[in-house]
């Protein structure tokens, strides 16, 4: 279970100008779920995303992790609880690696098991996400898109996370591409019951994908709940007009 | 006068160092004045290459055959200068990204006003009364204002219409645009397409959109060209290719995306060497005549053609 209690995230800009990027946003994410957070670009996301991660503190508020402050974990305690697909691959690979060696420093990590155990997981891992083991003797700009972010969800899953948070993890892959990884990853929630925070300015990604969803404008919460309750009954303008804006294109 | 720009036998390849890249691979294809063509497929299908190859936008290692003209020119065949001429007054281009086609040191006023001052023979007073008039007409309410600032000083919307404007601004009669909304948020998409629209209305028709957003191609173009691993697949109407595709691979596109229920499209079904179809070891409706037949573009009806023995 992930709280954000009252996290506020106010970022300094020189000359004594400060940008407020996320305003007081509460809400609970229950283990096993499957949460949306929408909003268009800039509205304070990915801020969102590093501060659940613990990547960055927030200026007052906490986020809880089963109870426990999420600053209070050590990285190692850290990466086995919460993983992040980042929007672009380039972001969680070191380019001079080859695939093999990043997903075998992920596992060192975490676990202390030999050489052969490391092998069999990456392998088995590497058939979930429906990926050849010849890429694993590739490096990142030598696979598509679509590869690279497979092999980023496989790495991710190898450390077997409580929660896995995709920050806008396909919002530049095609549609096919994009079919093929949400299948691999709701494929992976149901197996391991993981908590999954899928961040992205799609609705129609997150209406087919998110139980519950909250919809983030200027840095505040303005709108959350159930997906169906909010796409089909919107409250504010503001989820109005993004309702609006994909209707538009149905025709 | 508008020309159609015809390609034929259009192949485009890259020399690496260690292989040669093939990029497009033997098209055949007319975009028609006066019509939008969407260019569709997935990432890596060539969309981008044939589009750039039109304006000579190509990096040095590509190698074109094949003819692209334009009126009774040849575009490929056309040296640095004369491409010059053809690129921003007769075929324009909106690129994908601002920070390609904008320059941040430089006012918006100055970056507008200088082709027209270069290309045609007008004094900066018609200019920049040139420049005030686009820019009013793409929504900017205090253009004169808007010609001092920075493109830093605008927001995402701003400058997406910016390039539109930077595109058009020579009047040309024909426009390319290389993914217009990837990577955009619903909102900006939305004004995306507003901006498109307005180019219909008030500047030309002729134009070829390259994206991978199937719903925008659908609501904006009347003619769709479906790649897939640098061949063109299939070619029509575009609210009848996507709403009843005929392409085994454009089906499994629009079954991909979300309010379809995003279906993937398999992968591995069938092994590849066995047929010439690039997408048999994809394809769910593969039989063994693809493995003998020979697979081509073909001709359904006037408006419609595409590559599939099952239309044979
Ligand atoms: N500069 C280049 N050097 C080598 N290969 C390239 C280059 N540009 C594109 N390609 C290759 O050409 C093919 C088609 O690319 P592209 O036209 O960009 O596809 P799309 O626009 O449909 O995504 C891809 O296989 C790509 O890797
Ligand atoms: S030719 Fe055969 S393999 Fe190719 S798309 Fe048609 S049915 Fe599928
Ligand atoms: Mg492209």
């Amino acid at each position: 279970m992930i709280e954000l209690k009252h996290v506020t995230k106010i970022f300094k800009q020189g000359l004594g100008q400060t940008q407020i990027a996320l305003d007081n946003v509460s809400f609970d994410i229950p283990q096993g779920t499957i949460m949306g957070i929408a909003g268009n670009s800039g509205c304070g996301k990915s801020t969102l995303a590093r501060v659940m991660m613990g990547l960055i503190p927030p200026t007052s508020g906490s986020v809880l992790l089963d109870g426990k402050a999420v600053s209070s974990y050590s990285r190692k305690e850290r990466s086995q609880s919460i993983q992040m697909i980042f929007q672009h691959p380039a972001q969680s690979f070191d380019p001079k690696m080859m695939f093999e060696h990043s997903l075998m420093e992920a596992l060192k990590v975490s676990q202390r098991i030999d050489r052969d155990k490391f092998n069999a997981a990456i392998r088995e891992m590497l058939s979930q996400v429906d990926l050849s083991e010849t890429l694993l003797h590739r490096y990142p700009h030598e696979v598509s898109g679509g590869e690279a972010q497979r092999m980023a969800i496989a790495r991710a899953l190898l450390l077997k996370p409580k929660i896995m948070v995709m920050d806008e993890g396909t919002s530049m892959l095609d549609v096919s591409v994009q079919a093929k990884l949400f299948d691999v990853l709701t494929t992976a929630q149901k197996r391991t019951g993981m908590t999954m925070i899928l961040i992205s300015h799609d609705l129609e990604v997150i209406s087919k994908t998110c139980q519950t969803l909250a919809v983030i404008y200027c840095g505040s919460v303005v709108e959350q709940g159930t997906t169906e309750q909010l796409l089909t009954r919107p409250k504010t303008a503001y989820v109005k007009k993004l309702v609006e804006e994909f209707a538009f294109f149905d025709i | 006068m508008h020309y159609d720009i015809q390609m034929a036998d259009v192949t485009i390849e890259f020399a690496l160092k260690s292989k040669r890249v093939s990029a497009v691979d033997q098209v055949n294809v007319t975009f028609k004045a006066g019509k939008i063509t969407g260019v569709i497929g997935e990432t890596g299908s060539g969309k981008s290459v044939l589009g750039m190859s039109i304006l000579q936008l190509l990096p040095k290692q590509a190698c074109i055959s094949g003819t692209c003209f334009f009126g009774h020119k040849d575009l490929y065949a056309l040296d640095a200068e004369s491409m010059r001429k053809i690129r921003g007054q007769e075929i324009g281009l909106i690129v994908q990204n601002p920070n390609e086609a904008l320059n941040p040191v430089r006012t918006i006023g100055r970056q507008l006003m200088e082709p027209l001052i270069k290309h045609f023979d007008v004094s900066r007073t018609e200019a920049r009364k040139t420049v005030e008039a686009h820019l009013r007409c793409f929504g900017f309410e205090m253009p004169k204002k808007v010609m001092q600032q920075y493109t830093f000083q605008m927001s995402g919307g701003m400058n997406q219409r910016l390039i539109a404007i930077m595109g058009l601004i020579c009047h040309p009669s024909w426009l390319i645009a290389d993914e217009p909304t990837k990577g955009l948020d619903a909102i900006l998409r939305r004004s995306i397409y507003d901006v498109f629209w307005e180019i219909r209305q008030h500047y030309t028709q002729s134009m070829i959109v390259i994206t991978h957003d199937l719903f925008f191609a659908k609501k904006l173009c009347e003619q769709i060209v479906v790649m897939y691993q640098g061949e063109i697949v299939e070619i029509g109407e575009a609210k009848k290719v996507l709403t009843t595709p005929l392409h085994p691979y454009t089906k499994g596109l629009l079954m991909a995306t979300p309010k379809a229920g995003m279906t993937p499209i398999p992968d591995h079904l069938n092994p590849s060497h066995e047929s010439r179809c690039k997408f048999y070891s994809r394809c769910q409706f593969a039989s063994a005549k693809c493995k003998v037949q020979f697979v081509e573009l073909r001709e359904i009806d006037p408006d419609t053609m595409v590559r599939c023995i099952l239309y044979d």
